[in-house]
């Protein structure tokens, strides 16, 4: 009798073994599932349900599509979507440009390397509000930016109240918090291109440039192209520094995406246009993100 | 015609020496292997000739004009590295034709010049593959076709064959030697395996601590090292080296130096070989005979270790009563085991004298000779 009971147990025993090692791979997976989907899946389908109703002071209504067609057929996401093309093109542009040629000049046996780089990477840790609320000291009316330009202009500069510069004055902190990123990605990109490589090209004929091209490019070309779009996609959701320095303005002219969006949740409550434009945006970023590892032949 | 010449070159890295004084010549297609242990220089000397390290002082000429100041590209030499260093986002048509596409020569033509060479070195299947599906015997030769492609004045190799497993690098080597007689380049090889080099080379240049310490052919660095350095180096098992002294005044027999364990009778002792003082005598393991019972002029010792070789066997055998080991080759029918005792004989021609405190030859001045090539071991 007791020798049934004890197979019984020791049967059952190894059924749960068996089980678990059946479904293994989904028990190791299921951390990383859960996290996904409380980070990406759930806000994404809570925002596309929100999308399709309306909020006012009644309540919430559903409205179909109607949000997607009132945002998409209205100037001012559009308009919005233009700056922050802006912003993202300027930004982009100087942080990438910089920050390899930044990395080149690193690469090259500079002294206090180790130095440099080291300084160079705290605007990267710093808050993007914190880095707001510095240059706002800068921007100051009569502040250091001001006394530095004092010879080419009369008087102070408007840096952040002129519509046709605040949104060139938003570039600013954001070339220089994030160009070091950029550096730091590319450096690490061009030391791992083997000096073997280098002097093989160099022993079958080819210069600087002709090297520049057929070598160390091909070699970094994967980290530039990662580079552009974290860069791409952080740049578009740009929120904290237009918060701090411009809310949006003067007069609507560094309103991007996240502002409005922010405008429309937190203004004027109405989440469903403001869960609308967040959809939209990510499929702009997808979008985006598709068209670069296309285009440039990388993997990710 | 492409002569190279190393005029007193020396390179130093801040206070340390990477090569000094090198003084050599490399006549027109000739094959010459730079041999040493890894530090010794001989890469560093290569790349002085490649243009990719500045020499600290000296000149370097090919066909007597100053390239010493030339960017590698205007040297007209061409490299294969023992990384290979291939590129790894080209094919191999595209790495292989990369020289000519730097020199500007047009699609047709390189298509055309690669696929002559790939005939040549044997993968003209692997044309269009991409560097990262090939063996590493072929990625070999891509890197040797790479090479050359543009028929350079000068072809230099570093260790090229260094990552290769043993049948492979047999082979390749075969193959380096017949394209090297078939293009006529005068060419400079580096490596640190002498076997390697005695078979490739039709010169060698034997390197120790940033110094050439022999230039000669294979048979003459082997046959007749010029000190104690390029004798051990260069023959495997290594020559073994007794620190001795003559037995008594102008005696042709002589003892361990500490006045103990062992006694021979070697034919042949330089006069210069003092008396009283100790010398190294150095003996190639096969140029010792083997005996099984005490015979005059032979030495007791005591086999420790056995190795059958096939048509042969090593033997580790100590001196009596003496701890140091040292390596004998004897045919494989002399019946020995472990813990056996032998006596050891020297064919005396066959044994090298060298100067106890700067390892430099001692020669026989007044004898001829005899560079008969050897032919194994005499009981």
């Amino acid at each position: 009798m007791s020798l049934q009971s004890d197979t019984a147990v020791g049967g059952r025993y190894e059924s749960a073994l068996l089980w678990v090692e059946d479904h293994l791979r989904w028990i190791l997976t299921l951390p990383a599932l859960a996290v996904l989907a409380a980070f990406f899946v759930y806000p994404v389908g809570r925002a596309l349900v929100l999308s399709l109703y309306q909020f006012d002071a009644a309540g919430r209504q559903f409205v179909g599509f109607e949000n997607y067609v009132a945002i998409l057929t209205a100037g001012a996401f559009w308009q919005s979507l233009w700056i922050t093309a802006k912003f993202m093109f300027f930004a982009v542009s100087f942080e990438v440009g910089l920050g390899i040629a930044i990395a080149f000049v690193l690469n090259s046996k500079v002294r206090f390397r180790g130095l440099i780089q080291t300084i160079g990477l705290v605007p990267l840790v710093i808050s993007p509000t914190v880095v707001a609320l510095l240059w706002q000291l800068l921007y100051q009316n009569g502040g250091v930016l001001d006394s530095l330009v004092a010879p080419l202009t009369n008087g102070p500069v408007p840096w952040l109240s002129d519509p046709s510069i605040a949104l060139y004055a938003l570039v600013l902190p954001d070339v220089w918090q994030m160009t070091p990123l950029v550096t730091l990605i590319v450096l690490a990109g061009l030391q791992s291109v083997p000096d073997h490589v280098q002097e093989a090209a160099m022993m079958d004929g080819a210069g600087r440039m002709r090297r520049l091209v057929d070598v160390t490019l091909p070699y970094i070309k994967e980290l530039v192209v990662l580079v552009l779009i974290l860069r791409v996609i952080g740049t578009m959701r740009v929120f904290a520094k237009v918060f701090v320095l411009t809310r949006g303005g003067p007069a609507k002219s560094t309103e991007v995406i996240s502002m409005a969006m922010y405008r429309e949740a937190f203004s004027y409550g109405n989440y469903g246009r403001a869960s609308t434009m967040a959809l939209l945006l990510l499929l702009i970023a997808l979008a985006i993100t598709y068209a670069f590892a296309t285009v440039s032949e990388v993997e990710f | 015609m492409v002569r190279v010449r190393y005029d007193d070159v020396t390179k130093r890295y801040g206070n340390e020496i990477g090569a000094k004084n090198i003084d050599i010549t490399v006549d027109d297609g000739e094959f010459a292997v730079l041999l040493g242990p890894s530090g010794c220089g001989k890469t560093t000397t290569l790349r002085c000739l490649a243009g990719l390290t500045d020499p600290t002082e000296g000149e370097i000429r090919i066909d007597g004009t100053d390239i010493t100041d030339r960017h590698p590209k205007n040297r007209d030499i061409a490299m294969v590295f023992q990384e290979l260093a291939l590129y790894p986002h080209m094919g191999v048509a595209a790495n292989i034709g990369y020289p000519l596409k730097v020199e500007g020569v047009d699609k047709a033509t390189r298509r055309e010049r690669v696929e002559a060479v790939t005939e040549t070195l044997d993968i003209g299947e692997l044309l269009d593959r991409e560097t990262d599906e090939l063996s590493g015997g072929q990625r070999q030769r891509v890197a040797i076709g790479r090479a050359i492609i543009r028929r350079p004045s000068v072809f230099l190799m570093d260790e090229p064959l260094a990552s290769l497993d043993a049948k492979l690098k047999v082979e390749m080597r075969n193959e380096i030697k017949k394209l090297q007689r078939e293009l006529g380049i005068t060419t400079l090889y580096v490596t640190h395996d002498q076997e390697e080099a005695m078979t490739l080379g039709d010169k060698l240049i034997v390197m120790n601590d940033g110094t050439v310490q022999q230039v000669g052919t294979p048979a003459e660095v082997y046959h007749d090292p010029a000190n104690q350095f390029v004798a051990g180096f260069i023959g495997s098992p290594s020559m073994n080296f007794l620190r001795v002294r003559r037995e008594a005044a102008g005696s042709q027999r002589v003892v361990a130096a500490n006045d103990a364990t062992f006694s021979f009778s070697v034919e042949r002792l330089p006069t210069a070989v003092g008396d009283t003082e100790p010398f190294v005598l150095g003996v190639r393991p096969q140029y010792f005979s083997v005996h099984q019972s005490p015979i005059d002029g032979a030495a007791k010792a005591e086999v420790t270790v056995t190795e059958p070789m096939g048509d042969e066997q090593l033997l580790t055998v100590q001196f009596d009563g003496d701890g140091r080991e040292i390596a004998v080759r004897a045919p494989f029918d002399v019946g020995v085991t472990r813990g056996d005792t032998i006596w050891l004989g020297i064919s005396g021609e066959r044994a090298y004298v060298f100067d106890v405190e700067t390892g430099a030859r001692i020669r026989q001045t007044e004898l001829s000779t005899d560079t008969a090539v050897p032919t194994g071991s005499r009981p």
